[in-house]
């Protein structure tokens, strides 16, 4: 082997210990550039805005906190809640790349002569500005609210602002500490799957706290023998966002200096840790680690698993035609292997699951309906999107080249649809059919809603066809796909509602009127289907 | 004509167009039973669209294209039944292990549920795929993922294989293997369509070649006739001369 080669690592290694400023700043601008700017997604093959998508999400869900504004006590306490959101978003939405994007980065800045001190600086302002651009979407609202309802000084509402970013900076980076430690026990892998599960708790948190809709049920609860309420005060108190909301309010009192202390500890330690021995070689481990765990994944035998929606459809697929089985199956397999939809049918299913709860209570059938049929619906079309689209959409091929006759075709996707994202609310709603309305108009309105759930997926396979797989364009816009779920999901709601009132009004006679009204869905599905099929059976692949 | 007696492959008139503008213009050709038909020219001369047209990808614009007698526009199921399909990109849904792949793509042709797993593995085993069956393609290389398709082509049995630059990434093994299997394919009557730019290969293993350039087919023959009609002593000086506007004798 050449001595060039050695050279050359040992002035790399001796260099190791330095940051080289005149790296550092194409290197942030390329990971910046890389992890916000407008472009298409490697992980859905669509069009995305990264930056819009975090202010407008969290802005929107910061926004629908400020009505906590009128349940607080005070300013002090609605800053402590504000705080804790954007901390805990921040721990739960810093999270290392998917694995692929990690192979690029490898790809690309791995070949580079680029110091490992280099790299962790870069990696280190990445994380604050993350931190921060987490922290002011959600809480700025908040900010803005308190300083206008609770009438607190513009000096006092501007050093909040100020002191959220420096809590943003430290939880970012301190975070990065927690990782650069858990990465020697913890895969990589499995620590992102698990900051993909925060941050969907966390949201759902935020917004069912806001919502109103778990008050009742935490004023009739109790933790370790203490209200719940009084309990999650404590929580909150002992947190340390809490320090930072408090460090320009309160007095002089002992408490309030602790949690300045408490808040200069914390800053202390960002900026040292991260230069301490130990946790340096570990930060450049962890650099390391982030670089080459592909590598580890394609080293180790690892063998693939079927999940349990995929057992379940194996065990029902006698009841299909075995080509439509087989697409359902592949469609499935798919869609289960991917860490993205994998989260969002968590959150969908976690939502259902709070909307049933709710509507198990009294006069809150009209919501909880609606919602469960909005989610249903709001799944079904995102199913279908995904059932459609791939980012390895070129091998879609194999569906247009199989003796494939379009209606198992329709029929497959139908299927994959409802066992990837339908069987849990579609339970709950009909749990909920049975558990308000007699068994005779349940029975029926659960037929209805099924069948309608049919009708509308064939109708937007005839509105935007495609085969399974292979297409790397979104079916429906976002904007469209939320709209026509709220626009289905209350059609469904209010004719479920209203073929109920019928059969009160009229007995039997609406009982027969409300079968009528499925016969006509049955006949418009039967329509829709066909002519998805047509659709399915002119289309050719574009790669 | 019965379908003994029609040939493996005939294009008639085929046409295609994408927004206007023409890939395939009147194409006419056939392809006798138990041939390994080359199928050359240069880039973007519509090599591929009619290979998709014949594997079901694509639907012609104007003309017809059948395979053993059956029409792509009338029977397309018919059609896709009888073909293997080797494409050019090598891409296979990465998710999934080959055995998983070739299951499910078994499944989707139809093949008896009781076959399967002897088929597969009869393949895999072919391929020298057997250690990684049960691995994620994604940790797979492009070469390997190549093989997946190769099996995935063969698992249903064709009549008539249709390849799109087939040896794209295999290892010297496996190139070996699908010569071999190509060869073996024609010698049981079956057909290979095959497009490809390693002339060379085509010259040694090809029974006729079709010449095609901006979407309409100059010539076809034997190698030798081909030849013979460019005044050009190989192959491959007839496609360098095509770059250069040269027409039959």
């Amino acid at each position: 082997m050449s001595g060039d080669g050695d050279a050359s690592r040992d002035a790399s290694r001796q260099e190791a210990g330095r940051v080289d400023w005149a790296q550092l700043r194409p290197l942030l601008s390329l990971t910046l550039a890389q992890q916000y700017r407008r472009g298409i997604s490697p992980l859905t093959g669509a069009m995305h805005h990264p930056l819009r998508q975090i202010v407008l999400s969290f802005g929107f869900l910061g926004c629908f906190s400020c009505i906590n504004l009128t349940r607080v006590p005070d300013a002090a306490t609605f800053y402590n809640l504000v705080f804790a959101g954007a901390f805990a978003l921040v721990l739960a939405g810093i999270s290392p790349d998917a694995a692929d994007s990690r192979q690029r980065s490898g790809d690309v800045l791995g070949s580079r002569p680029i110091s490992g001190a280099t790299t962790q600086a870069a990696r280190f302002v990445t994380f604050a500005v993350m931190g921060i651009l987490l922290s002011v979407p959600l809480a700025l609202p908040g900010l803005v609210g308190a300083w206008l309802y609770f009438r607190v000084p513009t000096q006092v509402a501007l050093l909040q602002l100020v002191m959220l970013l420096v809590q943003a900076v430290v939880a970012g980076m301190l975070w990065v500490q927690f990782f650069a430690i858990a990465v020697r026990w913890i895969s990589i892998e499995s620590l992102r799957r698990a900051s993909q599960v925060l941050t969907v708790a966390l949201l759902l948190a935020i917004s069912l706290g806001s919502s109103g809709l778990v008050s009742p049920l935490l004023a009739r609860t109790h933790v370790l023998g203490m209200p719940a309420r009084a309990a999650g005060r404590e929580i909150l108190d002992a947190l340390p966002s809490t320090s930072f909301a408090q460090f320009f309010l309160a007095g002089t009192e002992s408490l309030a200096n602790a949690h300045r202390v408490g808040v200069l500890a914390l800053m202390a330690l960002t900026l040292v840790l991260p230069w301490i021995g130990s946790l340096e070689r570990r930060n450049q481990r962890l650099v390391d680690a982030i670089q080459i765990s592909m590598e580890r994944v394609s080293a180790r035998p690892v063998h693939v698993r079927a999940s349990l929606r995929v057992k379940l459809l194996r065990a029902t697929s006698w009841m299909l035609a075995p080509p439509s089985a087989a697409v359902a199956e592949t469609v499935l397999v798919h869609a289960e292997r991917d860490d993205l939809t994998r989260v969002r049918s968590i959150a969908q299913g976690a939502m259902a699951i709070v909307f049933f709860l709710i509507g198990l209570g009294p006069n809150r059938q009209g919501l909880a309906l609606f919602a469960l049929a909005y989610m249903s619906f709001a799944a079904l079309v995102e199913s279908l999107d995904g059932v459609r689209r791939s980012p390895g959409w070129t091998a879609g091929w194999i569906f247009f080249t199989c003796p494939l006759k379009p209606r198992h075709l329709v029929t497959g996707m139908q299927v994959a649809i409802g066992m990837r994202s339908l069987l849990l609310p579609a339970a709950l709603t009909i749990a909920l059919l049975f558990w308000w309305a007699p068994p005779a108009v349940a029975m029926v309105a659960t037929c209805a809603y099924l069948i309608g759930l049919r009708l509308a997926s064939a109708a937007c396979m005839v509105l935007r066809p495609g085969m399974p797989l292979a297409t790397g364009e979104r079916a429906f816009p976002e904007v469209a796909g939320l709209g026509l779920a709220v626009v289905l999901g209350l059609a469904s709601s209010v004719s479920l509602r209203m073929m109920q009132f019928v059969v009160v009004k009229l007995g039997a006679v609406g009982l027969l009127m409300s079968m009528g009204g499925v016969v006509v869905l049955v006949l418009a599905t039967v329509l829709a289907e066909n002519l998805a099929a047509t659709r399915l059976g002119s289309l050719e692949h574009a790669a | 004509m019965t379908e003994a007696e029609a040939p493996a492959i005939e294009l008639v008139g085929l046409g295609k167009s994408y927004a206007g503008r023409p890939a395939l213009v009147e194409a006419t050709l056939t392809v006798g039973r138990g041939e390994i038909f080359g199928y050359i020219g240069p880039n973007g001369a519509g090599k591929t669209t009619t290979i998709k047209i014949l594997a079901g990808l694509l639907k012609p614009t104007s003309g017809d294209a059948r395979i053993l007698g059956r029409s792509v526009r009338e029977n397309p199921l018919d059609v896709k039944a009888r073909v293997g399909y080797v494409p050019e990109s090598g891409a296979v849904f990465e998710k999934f292990s080959p055995a998983e792949y070739l299951t499910l793509i078994a499944r989707l042709y139809g093949i008896p549920a009781a076959s399967i797993d002897e088929r597969r593995n009869r393949w895999l085993e072919a391929f020298g795929l057997s250690g990684d069956r049960d691995r994620p393609m994604t940790s797979l290389s492009k070469g390997t993922r190549q093989k997946v398709c190769w099996i995935s082509a063969l698992m249903h049995d064709p009549d008539v294989l249709v390849l799109d630059e087939p040896l794209n990434s295999l290892d010297v093994e496996a190139v070996r293997l699908a010569k071999d299997l190509m060869a073996r394919f024609a010698s049981e009557g079956r057909t290979v369509f095959y497009s490809s730019h390693l002339i060379e290969i085509v010259e040694k293993l090809c029974t006729k070649v079709a010449l095609v350039q901006r979407g309409r087919i100059l010539a076809s023959g034997t190698v030798d006739e081909v030849r013979t009609r460019f005044n050009a002593p190989s192959l491959e000086r007839v496609l360098l001369d095509l770059g250069h506007e040269a027409t039959p004798a």
